[in-house]
């Protein structure tokens, strides 16, 4: 599309075990538009961190992403290490899923926030500082200037993970990549952040791929939704389209999974049969075979392909293919 | 007479003590009383620093209580003996938060299983240990070559399954479940919440179910406990509690549970409750929600509300509650 | 132990010091004299392969084979038994102090603690007079200080395991303390203790080597690869083979004892299976 801000097109990650060569994410395609924030579901064995680890440059050493990933004009898959560090913490920024480990805990705050600018913003240290002061109130810290001179130790998970979004947007990144960023707050913390994420993204204008498990924070914060399974593209959507209507049997099983607090209570939670698929080869047909209830025969011998079945929405199984 | 009748239980970490001075106490759980009667589940539910986590370990006197008792079938649980307390370890056990690490690294899941077993019941010769293990294995549905597999090649819902299967395995008459999905997948928790509520209607299990998620404690629960720094800030009966929670606390919890609902998620958007969870070493004076709570007026800073019962018989601690 | 079997390295060295070994305790039977047997008429011959002496005899006419090989007898046997024995001491204090924690780990550790403070020789030469002199006090000597530093490592493991939950689960079943150190905590420090241990071995060769070096060891006329070493040493610019035989045995056992401890470390961890 010509106004998206970023283009990934047939990402794959491969990973070479002792067993053989294992793939995490096979030809995953999407765009991310202009100050849209896209959620990419999914699992554990999805591969959807690995998306944006690959996407940052970041993967294991013994990982090898294959695809393009255009950003503005660049592909971040083709670029030199020395290339691509300039687009990282510049143009694309990334925050973690673990506030604990993410920061150095012997360095000031406010010093790990003010590098970035004295890095990539050409700022004094003195700018720097003033300009990190003031970010660290924008996400709401209380008294920071004071707190900037503490260690990361001396805040809380939910503060902590607010220092991160601090430092992914201090620095205006066009694109930010956020893994799994509230997982490991509490429910009342988390709800602040999201909100907060969503608040600073409208502001700034800028794009998010935000990457979790979570459906319900997806329907907080994101636009549209990419459901991933065993590497693949199942469902992709606008949020409330996929919310209200999912097609693929994988959304619907996994909105059924989730208990809501206003559905009418049931004996027992509805499930899907199996568990999540664990390394492994990738199967020949759909991913979600193995655990899907409606298959049929074709579903086991060949990989439905992302058809689109609504000017919106694109769906990989082969009961849809009718409808496209 | 009820099962497991908790009555102001208090539970201290030591903390800076030292080969030469003595250690002060800092209360981790303060005055938590409740009733849990056989074939019913509490949901007991709060965020960091409340002391849920301990209230389950002080309650199989895991961790030693500082204050209260523990009665179980009418006996308080910390005046027993050592011996007299080993005997009935095995009318109680523990599931954990973490499935793989609750399992011994070492051993294969058979062992691991019928190692309760072997203690409770020391005349079991080995094939009938095995035995036991393989059907426990298979009521948590689980085939049996899974007795000789190791822990690390199971996920992680398969861990919690076995450690399920362990639980079991001496016919318990309570199971404290210490947040056992909150580190699985989604499609995986929903299958080990089924399997806690048959296995609680085909052996009559009285479950404490601990918790920091709200949607899926609904589901298996007929009591509802809600902590706040080591306090009870509600006790209710789980219809009534999610109709409609009495306590500030426990609205703002039910708010900030995500939902699957865009329309209602949107809506919700920046409506999220200020400020942080005070620090369990710095406990706030008076109410302890009142930092956060929007109700709170000045009398909330200075008294702490007492736990007291409203018109519809469930407990609250508020100022301001109805009733 | 398949795969220990699989790790060529450690095979290796498995059948080289098994070979050793059986050199030392059954090879002096194929010689009609022993290392002790002086022959004046033999004085200081050469290496000749073919001869009754193949690698020649010292100062006193004793035959340097048999002699060295006697020597390895004590040597490895002080060697095992000792890293044994103090492995052994070592993983019992370390568990029970690590796991128990508070103040009797805090008292166990300042007793380790001291005993570190003394220095190596004087502490040897003191406990080797109280007991009584003679290998079996040099041996018990050289064992007490040497178990400190596993202990001290398992100690560390052991309260890393007691935090963990299949611990609490264990308490939650009913197993009694030292149960719980015993089936729970050693094997889970094994893997460590292992490799520890499998390096203990040559400490304590090369222990006793140092005091029998330095003449409060094995005492002449029996035979330790130590004081045969050290016998060499001082030789060394007139007849090198009385250092490179002992000497060369000594680096053999030691390079083979690396690779088992590899390949045991490896074979015992379960996350490899």
């Amino acid at each position: 599309m010509k106004d998206s801000l970023l283009d990934v097109r047939d990402l794959s990650v491969h990973f070479k075990l002792p067993e053989g060569e294992m793939t995490a994410v096979d030809r995953v395609s999407f765009t991310v538009g202009q100050g849209e924030v896209l959620g990419i579901v999914g699992e554990s064995g999805s591969g959807k961190s690995q998306i944006l680890y690959a996407l940052m440059g970041l993967l294991a050493s013994n990982g090898r992403a294959e695809g393009q990933a255009m950003l503005g004009g660049d592909d971040l898959l083709a670029m030199a290490p020395t290339a691509l560090d300039r687009v990282r913490g510049a143009e694309m920024a990334m925050i973690f899923q673990d506030p604990m480990t993410s920061l150095n805990p012997y360095q000031r705050v406010g010093e790990q926030l003010a590098e970035g600018l004295i890095v990539h913003g050409g700022l004094g240290r003195k700018a720097a500082w003033a300009e990190a002061v003031r970010m660290l109130d924008r996400v709401r810290i209380p008294d920071a200037a004071n707190r900037a001179r503490r260690y990361p130790h001396e805040f809380s998970g939910g503060m902590r993970q607010r220092v991160m979004i601090a430092m992914a947007l201090l620095v205006k990144p066009k694109l930010l990549l956020a893994d799994e960023p509230t997982t490991a707050l509490d429910v009342t913390v988390q709800a602040q952040v999201i909100d907060l994420m969503a608040e600073l993204a409208r502001e700034s204008g800028t794009s998010m791929v935000f990457v979790t498990h979570d459906l319900g924070v997806v329907a907080r914060i994101c636009d549209r939704v990419a459901v991933l399974y065993g590497g693949r593209i199942m469902e992709e959507a606008p949020a409330p389209i996929l919310f209200a209507s999912p097609r693929h049997p994988y959304s619907q099983g996994l909105l059924h999974t989730t208990p809501r607090m206003a559905a009418p209570l049931t004996a027992r939670l509805e499930t899907i049969p199996g568990t999540p698929r664990s390394g492994g080869a990738m199967l020949p047909g759909c991913s979600f075979a193995p655990r899907c209830t409606v298959k049929i025969a074709a579903c086991e011998i060949t990989q439905p392909p992302l058809v689109t079945i609504t000017p919106n929405q694109r769906a990989a199984c082969h009961l849809l293919e009718g409808a496209a | 007479m009820s099962l497991l009748s908790v009555r102001n239980l208090d539970v201290g970490y030591p903390i800076g003590g030292g080969l030469l001075r003595k250690s002060t106490l800092l209360p981790i759980v303060r005055d938590v009383s409740f009733d849990l009667e056989a074939g019913k589940t509490l949901g007991i539910v709060g965020e960091s620093g409340c002391g849920k986590s301990t209230l389950g370990r002080a309650v199989l006197q895991l961790i030693p209580p500082s204050a209260g008792q523990v009665l179980w079938e009418g006996t308080d649980l910390a005046s027993l003996p050592p011996e007299e307390l080993r005997k009935r370890r095995s009318d109680m056990q523990i599931i954990f938060q973490d499935p793989v690490a609750a399992l011994d690294p070492r051993m294969t899941l058979g062992r691991i299983i019928s190692r309760p077993l072997a203690i409770f019941e020391p005349g079991l010769g080995r094939a009938e240990l095995h035995n036991r293990a393989v059907s426990a294995l298979e009521q948590v549905g689980l085939s049996a070559d899974f007795a000789a597999r190791y822990p690390h090649e199971l996920s992680g819902g398969q861990a919690q399954r076995v450690g399920i299967a362990r639980a079991i395995i001496g016919k318990p008459k309570l199971i404290i479940c210490d947040e056992p999905v909150s580190a699985l997948d989604v499609s995986i928790q929903a299958q080990v919440v089924n399997l806690l509520m048959d296995l609680q209607d085909q052996m009559g299990l009285a479950l404490v179910f601990i918790s920091h998620n709200l949607a899926i404690v609904r589901h298996i629960s007929h009591n509802i406990l809600v902590m706040c720094l080591g306090r009870t800030v509600e006790l209710a009966n789980r219809d009534a509690f999610y109709a409609r929670p009495a306590h500030p606390y426990a609205q703002a919890l039910k708010d900030a549970v995500p939902e699957p609902d865009p329309v209602v998620e949107r809506a919700r958007l920046g409506t999220s409750l200020p400020g942080e969870i005070p620090s369990v070493l710095h406990p706030p004076p008076g109410c302890v929600f009142a930092t956060r709570c929007p109700l709170a007026q000045a009398r909330c800073h200075e008294e702490r509300p007492a736990l007291r019962p409203l018109n519809d018989g469930r407990l609250a601690a508020c100022h301001f509650a109805e009733g | 132990m398949r795969r220990f079997r699989q790790n060529k390295l450690a095979m290796a060295g498995l059948v080289v010091l098994l070979a050793i070994v059986l050199a030392c305790f059954f090879g002096p039977f194929l010689f009609p004299f022993t290392g002790e047997d002086a022959d004046f008429m033999a004085i200081a011959l050469p290496v000749d392969l073919w001869s009754a002496h193949p690698f020649g005899t010292d100062n006193f006419g004793r035959d340097l084979l048999v002699r060295t090989l006697e020597g390895g007898q004590v040597s490895l046997a002080i060697g095992f038994v000792g890293a044994f024995t103090a492995g052994v001491i070592g993983v019992l204090y370390g568990a029970v102090a690590g796991f128990l924690g508070g103040r009797i780990d805090g008292l166990m550790m300042r007793v380790v603690e001291i005993l570190y403070g003394f220095p190596y020789v004087i502490l040897v030469i003191l406990l080797s007079m109280l007991f009584g002199g003679g290998n079996i006090a040099l041996f018990a000597a050289i064992v007490f200080t040497l178990w400190l530093t596993p202990a001290v490592i398992v100690r560390a493991q052991a309260q890393a395991l007691a935090k963990r939950e299949f611990i609490e689960a264990a308490r939650a079943g009913g197993m009694r303390t030292g149960q719980i150190i015993l089936t729970h905590i050693v094997p889970n420090t094994l893997s460590v203790v292992i490799v520890y241990g499998s390096l203990l071995v040559p400490e304590v060769i090369l222990s006793e080597s140092f005091l029998s070096f330095l003449g409060i060891g094995i005492k002449e006329p029996q035979a330790s690869w130590g004081n045969l070493i050290q016998a060499g040493t001082a030789a060394m610019s007139t007849d090198l083979r009385l250092l490179l035989l002992p000497g060369g045995l000594l680096a053999t056992v030691l390079f083979c004892l690396n690779f088992i401890a590899d390949g045991l470390r490896d074979a015992f961890d379960p996350n490899e299976r």
